[in-house]
């Protein structure tokens, strides 16, 4: 489905998508923002590859997250309860 | 539980505190506070490296969230308390050691332990998923600010906002900095193989 778009207003370029792709990449671009790159991205093959460059950089990002102590966490947790009396 | 707006005013129509009814600040800790536990922690342990102390930081902040809470507006949570975290983790290492303020982007941009290998794809790609060891070698060749924004982006999964909290910079820096640091892996990437070269 197409997104909606104001009277007026024009797709994204390559130049207004690169502008925006960080913070496409990130969720950090309002809805209607979000669906103009998404539009642009399904069309445009040199975009869209950029787009996966970006994302496959974040996953492999997001997989060196280290796992937290749970005994750890297990006593922070212990420690709000006391304070709230809990 | 309800947030009230607080009655004083400067008389420039500014409200700046809002005032928790009776008994409800325990509710509003558990509600607000005690959710973002977690995410302080994996912040903390960026701060310090070590585990206990950040645990200890950790708690202070939980402390000073819980009798500054009369203070919060409501919005926001993990902001507010990712401020707080940054401000006792500066009055501890002052009082700790007043000499050696305070090289923080050079704590925040340590390397992350390895994960578990397959724990989240890229989901459907043209791009093949990158070894562990290549981003870490690519995270190694960015300078300290660059790798602390990008730990606590991309690794620590924190909005711009909260982590320009977090560095005490503005969020304008956070968005270049990261721009710039992912241009530099992308870019390693791309030249030892990992990443396609995008066409001009």
């Amino acid at each position: 489905m197409r997104p909606f778009r104001r009277r007026g207003q024009r797709p994204l370029d390559c130049r207004d998508v690169r502008r925006l792709m960080q913070r496409f990449v990130d969720g950090e671009l309002p809805p209607s923002q979000t669906e103009l790159v998404a539009e642009h991205l399904r069309d445009c093959q040199r975009c869209g590859l950029s787009a996966d460059t970006f994302r496959a950089v974040k996953a492999a990002l997001r997989r060196l997250r280290p796992d937290l102590d749970v005994d750890a966490l297990t006593r922070l947790h212990t420690y709000a309860d006391e304070l709230t009396g809990g | 539980m309800e947030w009230i707006p607080a009655a004083s005013g400067s008389g420039n129509g500014v409200q700046a505190s809002i005032v928790l009814k009776d008994g409800d600040r325990d509710e509003a800790f558990r509600q607000y506070i005690v959710p973002e536990l977690e995410v302080l922690f994996r912040v903390a342990l960026r701060l310090v490296r070590d585990r206990d102390d950040a645990e200890d930081l950790v708690q202070d902040t939980l402390l000073r969230a819980y009798q500054a809470l009369h203070r919060f507006d409501g919005a926001h949570p993990r902001a507010w308390l990712l401020t707080i975290l940054r401000n006792t983790n500066v009055n501890r290492v002052r009082k700790k050691w007043p000499d050696l303020l305070d090289d923080e982007a050079r704590t925040l941009g340590a390397l992350p332990a390895r994960g578990a290998d397959g724990r989240e794809g890229p989901g459907e790609s043209v791009v093949e998923a990158i070894p562990d060891d290549a981003v870490v070698d690519a995270l190694r060749s960015l300078s300290s600010d660059h790798r602390a924004v990008v730990a606590l982006v991309d690794i620590d999964g924190l909005a711009y906002g909260e982590a320009a909290k977090v560095l005490g910079v503005p969020t304008g820096t956070v968005m270049s900095r990261l721009h710039r640091a992912r241009n530099k892996l992308r870019a390693r990437l791309q030249r030892v193989g990992y990443l396609p070269e995008i066409p001009r």
